[in-house]
């Protein structure tokens, strides 16, 4: 049995899909989080639910890319119940989509979520009183809590038994002159079409709106018929005639009618007003001019957060990998072997492994920002700056799904309307620093600047910010010149984070990290490893620069030398286009740190004693993480440039663009910082 | 000494072959593969 999930942006919907399947989908307290359809299954009571997370839309226009997919989904391939979740602090905007379900006359449950949130704010809702006017079983849930799910799920078995719900029955009252128009759109579609997926009064109200695209959907045979061609314009005209502020306006106007009526019935309010908690936290976190040195505070405490309290567990697992090498160095014996599991395996994976605490506290820290409602509000603060490089908030989503990594970002351009947006946005968005990238960071600051490693990172990260605005001004008023759309941008109530969530979001990123690591770059390992222990001269091992990856590392080495960089750093610049973890595991490999379990003055493991020792200047090092900040992005991102663009043209601009400006960049630091005399 | 060299030739052409068939798939399509946004438990249907 196919349960579709539909609802506004933010209304809890992959939560509820979460909870209902064991799934794990990225969750956010922002709208658009969900870009695509995603399916899991549920056993309920020997019945297999099949259940489908649709994109957050507001209505069933087809205007945007979402209410399209959303609407197209429903009409086309309609599941057996559709599951509406309602966002109980927003009953009136989110009812608003119930209203065209209603019309549409699907099988309906409505899942009240958030139901918690309503109850605080001093609200009762009389549920099945609500469910009587509307036609369709209501039931209060709480999806990152897990309640309400059982009873939830026997209403969607009841609906689905039943196959309808009474929501058909239920009629919103346009008033006499509509009414009128649409009866007799509705007695002529009735004679021209035969075994229509969608109800006649739906379709003869989505043609008074001007949606010439659902006719083409459910009624093709429609679009050129003469007679329609007439008989529309004319219906049209004369409502235009009798309500001038347009068709559109007066249809929303009667929906919300019909909405505050509902709710006039049913939703009581238990205490006396008070002013909303949300809209006292954001007269500060929202100030025009606190808010973004506040937002600038929560990052750098959020990184000095990351590189401090990671640095035991870190030093932990440090000990443990050398252990290890140690070990098994001695266990085995000496030769080829030897080498390949202690230097290439250990050190390679053992190199990158050491930052999963980092990474964990980072991810931490972005998923309370996130669950919170705190990242709306950064969006709303940056806003303004997205409106400077010709873009607008709705961009700012993509971005800072950027954080975590490019490939969801890039796919996520997809809610934004104009190609243009699009393109500008999957533009920038490698620039924004990935997570893959914060172990290069944590290792090169760590090593080169160990008592302000924290501010370090922290400063990259708004960097790459500002070149992602910087290069966005830029292409807006040279190759996608344009205005930016207006947009309204939701500002979802505060919420305490669960902790449920908070750990679910931290096992997911452990797991994929550790799941990295035993894939692809434990096999990258093996394979530099490899090029590194080859060409064997009388069965002995070349020195490192004569190996295959020290040769060809010297190759390309007159490319980087300008900034400062070893062939090492050159080699690792370039495996890290498989997965940006690789630079890291490759430098393991190439200083051979597996069996190396000392440490020198400056503490720290075996890697940045090896990169210390390597003479390379902290002016290379910085000048090095920004070059990692800035140059190309990885396989998997370039790949998803590529299919969102659709263009290799500007797959490949993008890939070209970013290595120049990363060239440039660490080149100036290198000459700027010499004649400062910061370092050669 | 064969058979340590054994072991190293497996090992490598393994790995090889892995990556290989991974940035196959990468480039086939990229959510499926490691990225944070995506978990392979979940059938991605693409939006045709």
């Amino acid at each position: 049995m196919r349960v579709g999930l539909v609802g506004n942006p933010n209304s809890g919907k992959t939560t509820l899909f979460n909870e209902l399947t064991g799934a794990h989908q990225k969750v956010g307290n922002w709208p658009g989080v969900t870009v695509e359809k995603k399916e899991g299954m549920r056993r309920y009571r020997d019945r297999d639910l099949l259940f489908c997370d649709l994109p957050g839309t507001y209505s069933l226009s087809a205007f945007s890319l979402e209410e399209t997919l959303v609407r197209d989904y429903l009409i086309l391939d309609p599941p057996d119940v559709i599951v509406q979740v309602v966002d109980g602090s927003n009953l009136e905007r989110n009812l608003y989509l119930t209203v065209q379900l209603i019309e549409l006359g699907v099988p309906l449950v409505i899942a009240l979520n958030m139901y918690d949130e309503l109850q605080a704010r001093g609200y009762q809702l009389d549920a099945k009183l609500l469910s009587e006017l509307i036609g369709a079983p209501v039931i209060s849930t709480v999806a990152s809590k897990g309640y309400g799910t059982e009873p939830l799920l026997a209403a969607v078995a009841q609906t689905a038994q039943a196959g309808s719900s009474r929501s058909g029955e239920i009629r919103v009252n346009y008033g006499l002159e509509l009414e009128k128009e649409i009866s007799a759109l509705e007695l002529w579609l009735q004679g021209h079409v035969q075994n229509l997926a969608v109800p006649l009064r739906w379709l003869a109200i989505r043609l008074l709106e001007g949606d010439r695209d659902a006719l083409l959907k459910v009624a093709p045979d429609l679009v050129g018929n003469d007679e329609r061609q007439k008989l529309l314009p004319r219906s049209q005209d004369r409502l235009k005639k009798l309500y001038p502020e347009g068709l559109e306006t007066l249809i929303a106007d009667r929906r919300y009618g019909f909405i505050a009526g509902a709710l006039q019935e049913t939703l009581k309010r238990s205490i006396p007003d008070r002013r909303e908690y949300s809209e006292k936290i954001d007269r500060f976190l929202t100030h025009r001019l606190l808010g973004m040195p506040l937002f600038l505070l929560f990052l750098w405490l959020l990184f000095q957060a990351t590189f401090r309290f990671g640095a035991a567990p870190m030093g932990w697992i440090e000990t443990a990998v050398a252990w290890l090498g140690t070990s098994l160095g001695g266990i085995l014996p000496a030769g080829p072997l030897n080498d390949l599991i202690v230097n290439g395996i250990i050190g390679g994976v053992g190199g990158v492994v050491v930052f999963l605490p980092n990474i964990l506290i980072l991810f931490l820290g972005i998923s309370l920002l996130e669950d919170s409602g705190y990242m709306a509000r950064a969006a709303f603060l940056m806003d303004k700056l997205m409106h400077a490089i010709g873009l607008h908030g709705k961009s700012f989503i993509p971005l800072i799904m950027g954080f975590g990594c490019g490939v969801p970002a890039i796919m996520a351009t997809r809610t934004l309307e104009s190609r243009r947006d699009r393109l500008l946005t999957i533009l920038i968005i490698p620039l924004i620093s990935c997570s893959a990238r914060l172990p290069v960071y944590i290792l090169f600051a760590g090593t080169f600047f160990p008592h302000r490693a924290g501010n370090v990172i922290f400063l990259l990260y708004i960097f790459g910010v500002l070149m992602a605005i910087g290069a966005g001004k830029l292409f807006s008023i040279s190759l996608l010149r344009a205005k930016g759309a207006p947009f309204v941008m939701e500002l979802p109530p505060y919420r305490m984070p669960t902790l449920r969530t908070s750990v679910r979001h931290m096992w997911d990123r452990a797991s994929q990290y550790l799941r990295k690591m035993g894939t692809v770059i434990l096999a990258a390992s093996v394979i530099v490893w490899f090029l590194g222990a080859f060409p064997r001269s009388n069965g002995e091992a070349p020195r490192a620069a004569d190996s295959f990856i020290g040769q060809f590392g010297q190759a390309i080495s007159p490319a980087l030398d300008p900034l400062g960089f070893n062939w090492q750093l050159d080699v690792s610049l370039l495996t890290g286009l498989v997965a940006k973890e690789v630079v890291v595991s490759t430098m393991g490999v190439l200083y051979g740190v597996g069996e190396d379990n000392s440490a020198d003055a400056h503490g720290g493991g075996a890697l940045p004693t090896a990169l210390r020792g390597s003479g390379i200047s902290p002016l290379s090092a910085l000048a090095f993480m920004l070059f990692v900040l800035l140059y190309s992005p990885c396989l998997a991102a370039i790949t998803a440039i590529w299919r969102e663009t659709g263009s290799w043209k500007w797959t490949l601009f993008s890939v070209g663009y970013q290595t120049a400006l990363a060239w440039g960049i660490a080149y100036a630091v290198v000459k700027i910082g010499s004649m400062a005399g910061l370092g050669p | 000494m064969m058979l340590q060299w054994l072991i190293i030739g497996t090992a490598v052409l393994l790995a090889g072959i892995y990556l290989y068939r991974q940035m196959r798939k990468t480039l086939k399509a990229p959510f499926c593969s490691d990225c944070a946004g995506c978990d392979t438990k979940i059938k991605n249907r693409l939006n045709r």
